[in-house]
C-alpha cells in the first residue's frame, strides 16, 4: 500500500514538474526588458495570421517570409499608401531621394542614402552599426555571393540588369569574376552608384530595390556568422538586426513572431501600431475560428468557405495576380497529340471556366495577362481595357462549348490515328488544395465531354513538378500536362513581362517547351529596344500582340484568375481603403491603424 | 467453440453490425443514381457543391431536410432573385443593424432550391465541394478501406505466421537471426516505417496495403513463434515426428491448426488497427490518390470543414467508429471463444 | 544492439530519402541554373553511395548532421529539432501522466464492478475513445471547447504569457490522452478480472480480507505488470498521435516537423527526425525494462514485508 502511495506521489511530482518546468523556446518573451521609448498613450496590439516564416536572412527569404520582412526590414524604396487611402506611390525609404540618372542613355544611376541611419537590435536598442552606402555594397555582395548561393542572387536582375551581377553570382572556379567588375559601387559614405548593362527607367531602378532581397544587413554580424559556406544570419531573432518599422523580440519557430514598434525607424511617427504578433496557423478553419472569437485581427479565407462570408461587412477580396492554367508539353514525342492543334482546341473549349471559377471563388479567365496589369501606370489604365486587348478577346460564354470540344477531339483522335482510349497524365503540385480540386474537376469533366471510353486523365501529385519542367530539354517526355499557377512577380504591373516565361530566351524561372518564334523575337526586344522599358504604350502594344499569338496557338489553356479572400476586423484600419490593382498579396498591415 | 461465440451477445451484435457494414459497402454504391466521382450539376450547369443531407423519408422527424442557415446576410439582397431563387427562403432570423448602418440577418433556406437543384433531387448524406454524392462515396470508401485493411492483414498474417513458424519450429541460429531482424524492424515506430515506405513507392492502394503490413507482421511473427514453441514439444508433435512426418507437414498439419486461435484473434484486432492507420496516413497527406475515396481520405479532406459543413466530417467519422467497434467486439468474442478460461468465473 | 538498430534505421532512412525522386531545390522560383548550383554545393548530384559516405563521415568525424535546407535554412538540424523537443515531450509526458491514473482508475473500477453498469459505461466510453481517430477528437475539442465554449485558446499560443501557454496545452494534452486512457483501462480490466478469480485471491479472501482489500493488496500489483508492458507501445502511440495533434493545435514541436520536412524535401532534417523518433522509441523500451523492477516483486530482490 505504501508503495502505491509512493508511486502516486511520484506521479504528482513529475506532473507538476513537467507542467512548470516546461520552457519551450523563448521564455524571454514574457520578461521583456522595459523599453526606452516614451510611454505610448495606449498599446495597439495587432495580431495577424502569417505563413510559416523560415528565415530572417533576407537573401534566403521566400515569399512566406514576406510579411515578417515587411514589418521588420526597410528597403531603399517601397510603395506606401497615399493620404487618401486610394492609391500607392513609390517612396524613398532608406534612400534620401529618387535615383538620379547620370548618363544620357540611362545606364548609370546614383542613389543617395539617408544620413545618420543605424540598425536596431532585438532588444530595441539603437546599435552603433550604421546603414550607409558601403553597407549596401556589402549587402549586395553577400546577396550575390557565389559560395553562399542564396535565393536573392537569382532575383537580382529582374527589373534592371546590373553589369556582371549575374556573372558574379554564377561564376565557377575556372572562370572567376571579380567583385570590382560588378556594377554596384559605394562612391562615398552616402552615395551608391549602379552601372547597368541595358538602359532603364527611374521606376524600374526603384522597383528593383523594393524587394526584400535588397534589405541591408550588417557586414560585421553577417560575416561573423559565416562558416562552411553558409551563414547563420537570420536563423534566430537575435542573430538579425532590424531597420524596418518593427523589431522582433521573440520568434518561436513555426508558431509565432512577436514584434515591437521600432522607435528608430525612418518614418517611426507614421507607424501607429505599437505591438504585433504574427501567428502561424496552418488550417484556414482554425484561423477563421480564431478571428471570429477575436483572437486575430484578420483571416484569410479558403475558397471552399469564402462564399459563405461574402456578404459580411468585414469581407475583402483581393486579386491575386495569377492564373491557373493547363500547360501542355507539346514537345512530347510519345504523345504527339499534345502538339495537335485540334486537340488543343478541344481542351480550350472543353474547360468550363465559369463553373471552375465558382468552385474556387475566382474569376473565369480566357486570357493570359492578369486583370490587374497596367497599360499606363500614370492614368491607371488597365491592360484589359485597352483596345488591343479587347480586339481579340473571346466572349467568356463562347469559350466553353462541349459540342465543339467533342468535335475537335474526335478530329484530333482521327488525325493521330488513336482508336482506343487516350490516357494523359496531369501533374499537380502536392499540398495545394486549389490545384487538387481543379484537377479532380477536370478529370471528371473532360471524361464526360470526350467520352469516358475515349479519354482518361490521370492525376499525379508530384513533388518534383518544378524540376520536371526544368529538365524538358533533356527529356522531352518528362511530362504531358501540368497545372500551373505561376505568375510574374506580384508587384510587377507590366503586361509585357508576363510573357517572359513563354519564350526560350528566358531562363530565370521555370521554362517550358513553348518555343513560339514570334514570342521569342518579341521578348528578345527588351534587351535590344529600350522603348520596351521606357514607353508603356509600346510595351502594352507588344504584350497584346504576344497574348494574341499565345492564345491563337493555344500555348496554354488559361482557366481562372485566383483572388484572395479575407475577413478584416472593422477595428483594423488598413492603409488602403479598397484593394487596388498592383497591390500585391499583402494588406500592408504594418502601415495600418488599430481602433480600440 | 462456435456455440460459445454465439452465446456472447456483444459479439453476435458486432457480427451483425459488421455484416451490415460490409453489405452496405458492397451493394450501396451500385444502388444510387450517382457515381462516386460524378459531379452533379443543376439545370444551369452549376455544380451542386456542399449540399446538406436530405432524406425525404425522415420528414416526420424534421431532420436532414436539406436546409441550411446562411449567416450574416444583408437584408437588402433578400428580394434579389439572382441570389435567392423563388421560394428558397424559409425563415428570416435575428435581424440586426451594424454600426455602419447595414442591416443583417440570418436566413434559413431550402438549400436545394437555393442552389436551383432539379426538383426531386435528394442527396441522403449531402455532397462535397465537387458536387459528388457523399452517400455513394462513403460506402465506396468503406469498401476501399475494408479491402485495404483486409489485404494488409492477410499479407501480415502470411509473412508473420511463416516467419514465426520457421523461427519457433527450427529454433537455434535460425530463431536467433529471425528474431533479431524482427527486433530491428520493431524498433522503428510504425508511422515512420509506413511513411518511408509510401515515400519510396509513391501513393496508391497497393502501396498503402504493403505499408500497413510492413511492420505489423513482426507482431504476428512473435505470436506465431510463441505458439510454435509452446506446441513443438507437445506429445502429439513429438510422436508425429517419431513416426517420420516431414517438417512441412508437421508445421502445417499438426502445429498450425492448434496454434490458430490466438492468431485469428490478433488478426481480427489488426483489421481496425489498419483502418485507423490508413486514416492517420491520409491525414498526414499520404493517403490513396483521388478520385478514389476511402474513409480515411474523406475524413482528412473534410476535417478542416467541421464548422462550416459538419456532416462531411461526422458521417465518415461515424462509419469509421462503427467499423472499429464492430471489429473490437468481434475480436473480444473470438478471444473468449478460443480461450474458455475467461468464461469460467461467469454465469 | 541499440547502436546497430539505430545504424540500420539511419541507413534505411538515408536510402529512402535519397532514392525518392526530386531534390530539395525544386522550387519553382529557382532557375534551372540555380537548382543545379545548389545541388552541386550540397553534393546532391553525386551517386547515392558517395553521398552516404559523405554523410556518415560527417557524422562520425565531426558530429555534423547537416543543416536544414528549406524549413529553417542553414540551421543545424539538431538545433531545429532541439528547440522543439521540450514542447513535444511536455505534451507527450503530460498526456501519459494524465492517462495513467485515469486509465488505471477506470480499469480497476470496471473490473470491480464487472458486468454491472459502471463496467458497461466505462466499456462504452473505452470503445468510443479507441474508435474515433484522434484528429477527429482534436477537431471536436477545438470546435466545442475552444471555439463554442471559449474555454481554451484555439491553438498553442507561443507569444502568450506562461499561464496562457499552459492553458493552451490543455486541449492537445486531452486529445492525446483519450486513446491511452482507453487502452490502459481495457488492459487493466482484463488482467484484473482474471486475477480476481485466481486462487491466491480466493486464499486472500479466505484469510478474511474484503474483496476490495484483496484487490488492492494483491491483484492490483500483479495486474500492473502487463500494463507496464503496454506503456511502450502507448508512448509510441502518443508520439505518433502528436504528429497530427501538433499540426491541429499549432504546437511548435517535433511532430509537425516530420510531415513538413518531407513535403519540403528537407532531406537531412527528415532523416534526423526519423532517427530522433527511433531513438526515443528505443529509450522508452529501455526505461520500461528497468521499471519492471519497481512493480514486480519477483524481479525485485529481497522481498517486501508489505506483501
Amino acid at each position: 500500500m505504501k508503495r502505491t502511495r509512493l508511486l502516486f506521489l511520484a506521479w504528482a511530482i513529475v506532473l507538476g514538474l513537467s507542467a512548470c518546468g516546461k520552457a519551450p523556446a523563448g521564455t524571454t518573451a514574457a520578461s521583456e526588458p522595459a523599453s526606452t521609448e516614451a510611454p505610448a498613450p495606449a498599446a495597439k496590439h495587432l495580431r495577424m495570421p502569417d505563413g510559416e516564416c523560415q528565415t530572417f536572412n533576407p537573401y534566403l527569404a521566400n515569399t512566406q517570409d514576406e510579411m515578417m520582412n515587411d514589418f521588420a526590414q526597410a528597403r531603399l524604396y517601397r510603395r506606401f499608401a497615399k493620404e487618401d487611402r486610394k492609391t500607392l506611390y513609390m517612396r524613398p525609404e532608406l534612400a534620401a531621394e529618387e535615383p538620379k540618372q547620370m548618363d544620357a542613355e540611362g545606364k548609370v544611376w546614383q542613389i543617395r542614402i539617408r544620413p545618420g541611419l543605424f540598425f536596431t537590435d532585438s532588444q530595441g536598442n539603437l546599435t552603433d552599426k550604421p546603414i550607409n552606402a558601403s553597407v549596401f555594397e556589402h549587402s549586395f555582395k553577400m546577396a550575390l555571393d557565389p559560395v553562399l548561393k542564396q535565393r536573392a542572387g537569382d532575383n537580382m536582375s529582374i527589373y534592371i540588369t546590373i553589369v556582371n551581377a549575374k556573372e558574379y553570382f554564377q561564376q565557377t572556379p575556372e572562370a572567376p569574376v571579380k567583385w570590382e567588375d560588378v556594377g554596384i559601387r559605394a562612391l562615398d559614405e552616402l552615395t551608391l552608384e549602379l552601372t547597368l548593362a541595358t538602359p532603364s527607367t527611374q521606376m524600374n531602378v526603384m522597383q528593383q530595390f523594393t524587394g526584400y532581397g535588397t534589405v541591408p544587413t550588417d557586414p560585421d554580424l553577417f560575416t561573423s556568422l559565416m562558416a562552411n559556406g553558409a551563414t547563420a544570419y537570420g536563423t534566430d531573432h537575435t542573430k538579425t538586426l532590424y531597420c524596418g518599422a518593427f523589431y522582433v523580440t521573440d520568434w518561436v519557430k513555426s508558431s509565432a513572431i512577436t514584434l515591437k514598434k521600432n522607435p528608430n525607424y525612418v518614418f517611426a511617427d507614421e507607424i501607429k501600431i505599437t505591438d504585433a504578433t504574427l501567428y502561424y496557423v496552418e488550417n484556414y478553419q482554425t484561423q477563421l475560428e480564431m478571428y471570429l472569437k477575436g483572437d486575430l485581427d484578420s483571416t484569410a479565407l479558403d475558397a471552399e468557405i469564402a462564399p459563405r462570408y461574402a456578404e459580411r461587412e468585414d469581407y475583402l477580396s483581393y486579386p491575386a495576380r495569377y492564373l491557373m492554367q493547363i500547360e501542355i508539353n507539346r514537345g512530347n514525342t510519345k504523345k504527339p497529340i499534345l502538339d495537335n492543334m485540334n486537340f488543343k482546341n478541344a481542351l480550350w473549349y472543353a474547360v468550363d471556366r465559369i463553373a471552375m471559377a465558382k468552385l474556387e471563388a475566382a474569376t473565369p479567365a480566357n486570357y493570359i495577362i492578369p486583370d490587374t496589369s497596367l497599360a499606363d501606370s500614370a492614368t491607371g489604365l488597365l491592360f484589359r481595357d485597352t483596345d488591343i486587348a479587347k480586339s481579340y478577346r473571346e466572349d467568356m460564354t463562347a469559350s466553353y462549348d462541349p459540342a465543339k470540344a467533342k468535335a475537335y477531339f474526335d478530329k484530333a483522335m482521327e488525325e493521330e490515328k488513336i482508336s482506343g482510349k487516350l490516357t494523359l497524365e496531369l501533374i499537380i503540385s502536392p499540398a495545394t488544395p486549389e490545384q487538387s480540386l481543379c484537377a479532380q474537376f477536370l478529370q471528371q469533366h473532360l471524361a464526360e465531354i470526350f467520352g469516358e471510353d475515349r479519354f482518361e486523365l490521370v492525376i499525379r501529385e508530384n513533388q518534383d513538378r518544378a524540376n520536371l519542367m526544368k529538365t524538358w530539354r533533356d527529356d522531352p517526355n518528362a511530362y504531358e500536362l501540368c497545372l500551373s499557377n505561376w505568375s510574374r512577380a506580384v508587384t510587377d504591373d507590366s503586361p509585357f513581362n508576363v510573357f517572359d516565361k513563354y519564350s526560350e530566351v528566358y531562363d530565370l524561372k521555370v521554362n517550358a517547351p513553348y518555343g513560339n518564334a514570334f514570342i521569342n523575337e518579341t521578348i528578345f526586344l527588351q534587351t535590344t529596344d529600350p522603348r520596351v522599358k521606357t514607353d508603356q504604350a509600346y510595351n502594352a502594344e507588344l504584350a497584346g500582340r504576344m497574348e494574341k499569338e499565345a492564345l491563337e496557338n493555344r500555348l496554354v489553356i488559361p482557366m481562372f484568375e485566383r483572388s484572395f479572400q479575407y475577413l478584416v476586423s472593422p477595428k483594423l484600419i488598413l492603409p488602403l481603403e479598397v484593394p487596388q490593382p498592383s497591390m500585391g498579396f499583402t494588406l500592408r498591415p504594418w502601415l495600418a491603424d488599430l481602433l480600440p | 467453440m462456435i456455440k460459445r461465440f454465439r452465446h456472447n451477445k456483444a459479439s453476435a451484435a458486432a457480427f451483425f453490425l459488421l455484416l451490415f457494414l460490409i453489405l452496405m459497402a458492397v451493394f450501396a454504391p451500385s444502388f444510387t443514381p450517382y457515381s462516386y466521382r460524378g459531379q452533379v450539376k443543376n439545370p444551369d450547369g452549376e455544380i451542386l457543391s456542399n449540399m446538406p443531407p436530405k432524406i425525404p423519408a425522415l420528414r416526420f422527424l424534421g431532420i436532414a431536410q436539406g436546409t441550411a442557415v446562411l449567416e450574416d446576410r444583408q437584408t437588402a439582397f433578400l428580394d434579389d432573385p439572382a441570389r435567392y431563387p423563388a421560394g428558397c427562403i424559409l425563415e428570416i432570423r435575428d435581424r440586426r443593424v451594424t454600426e455602419r448602418g447595414t442591416e443583417y440577418c440570418d436566413v434559413l433556406v431550402d438549400y436545394y432550391r437555393y442552389m436551383k437543384a432539379e426538383e426531386g433531387t435528394a442527396f441522403w448524406f449531402g455532397t462535397d465541394q465537387l458536387g459528388r454524392d457523399i452517400w455513394t462515396r462513403l460506402w465506396r470508401g468503406t469498401r476501399v478501406s475494408l479491402v485495404i485493411a483486409l489485404f494488409a492483414v492477410a499479407i501480415d498474417m502470411l509473412i508473420g505466421v511463416s516467419w514465426g513458424a520457421v523461427c519457433g519450429y527450427y529454433g537455434g541460429r535460425t530463431d536467433l537471426i529471425g528474431m533479431r531482424v524482427c527486433e530491428i524492424i520493431h524498433a522503428i515506430p510504425n508511422v515512420i516505417l509506413c511513411t518511408m515506405f509510401i515515400l519510396l513507392l509513391g501513393r496508391g492502394i497497393g502501396t498503402m496495403i504493403l505499408a500497413l503490413a510492413v511492420r505489423n507482421w513482426v507482431e504476428t511473427a512473435r505470436l506465431a513463434r510463441a505458439q510454435f514453441l509452446r506446441y513443438k514439444e507437445r506429445e502429439f508433435v513429438v510422436s508425429a515426428r517419431a513416426m517420420g512426418v516431414r517438417d512441412r507437414r508437421l508445421i502445417f498439419r499438426h502445429i498450425l491448426p492448434n496454434a490458430m486461435g490466438p492468431l485469428v484473434t490478433s488478426a481480427t484486432l489488426a483489421v481496425p488497427g489498419a483502418i485507423f492507420m490508413e486514416s492517420f496516413l491520409s491525414f498526414i497527406g499520404l493517403g490513396i490518390p483521388a478520385p478514389e475515396p476511402s474513409v480515411g481520405t474523406m475524413l482528412s479532406d473534410a476535417q478542416s470543414l467541421l464548422q462550416t459543413y459538419p456532416h462531411q466530417v461526422m458521417l465518415p467519422a461515424a462509419v469509421i467508429a462503427l467499423l472499429m467497434i464492430a471489429f473490437h467486439l468481434l475480436s473480444n468474442g473470438l478471444r473468449d471463444a478460443f480461450d474458455p478460461r475467461e468464461e469460467k468465473g461467469e454465469v | 544492439m541499440m547502436v546497430l538498430t539505430l545504424f540500420v534505421i539511419l541507413t534505411l532512412g538515408f536510402l529512402v530519402i535519397r532514392l525518392m525522386p526530386g531534390s530539395p531545390f525544386d522550387d519553382p522560383n529557382y532557375s534551372a541554373e540555380m537548382t543545379r548550383m545548389l545541388e552541386e554545393k550540397h553534393h546532391l548530384h553525386e551517386p547515392v553511395i558517395v553521398q552516404y559516405y559523405y554523410y556518415l563521415k560527417d557524422i562520425v568525424t565531426g558530429g555534423y548532421w547537416g543543416v536544414s535546407l528549406n524549413l529553417e535554412p542553414m540551421t543545424p538540424v539538431w538545433t531545429v529539432i532541439g528547440r522543439r523537443i521540450p514542447v513535444t515531450l511536455t505534451v507527450n509526458f503530460l498526456s501519459l501522466l494524465i492517462a495513467l491514473p485515469l486509465g488505471i482508475l477506470a480499469g480497476t473500477w470496471a473490473a470491480l464492478y464487472r458486468n454491472r453498469w459502471p463496467d458497461h459505461v466505462i466499456s462504452l466510453l473505452t470503445v468510443l475513445f479507441i474508435s474515433v481517430p484522434s484528429f477527429v477528437m482534436a477537431s471536436l475539442l477545438q470546435y466545442f471547447l475552444g471555439y463554442k465554449a471559449g474555454l481554451f485558446p484555439l491553438i498553442y499560443d507561443a507569444a502568450g504569457t506562461e499561464a496562457v501557454r499552459l492553458t493552451s496545452l490543455v486541449m492537445p494534452v486531452l486529445a492525446l490522452s483519450f486513446h491511452p486512457i482507453a487502452m490502459i483501462c481495457r488492459h487493466l480490466r482484463g488482467e484484473l478480472s482474471e486475477n480476481i478469480r485466481s486462487e491466491y485471491m480466493i486464499t486472500a479472501q479466505a484469510k478474511g480480507l474484503s474483496l476490495r482489500q484483496a484487490v488492492f493488496r494483491h491483484a492490483f500489483r500483479n495486474s500492473l505488470i502487463p500494463v507496464m508492458n503496454i506503456i511502450v507501445p502507448l508512448f509510441t502511440n502518443i508520439l505518433a498521435g502528436s504528429l497530427v495533434i501538433e499540426r491541429i493545435f499549432g504546437i511548435p514541436g517535433v511532430g509537425g516537423l516530420m510531415t513538413r520536412s518531407i513535403n519540403a524535401k528537407d532531406h537531412w532534417l527528415t532523416i534526423t527526425v526519423l532517427f530522433f523518433y527511433a531513438l526515443i522509441h528505443l529509450i522508452t523500451v529501455l526505461v520500461t525494462d528497468v521499471s519492471y523492477g519497481l512493480v514486480d516483486p519477483r524481479i525485485r530482490l529481497g522481498g517486501d514485508r508489505d506483501d
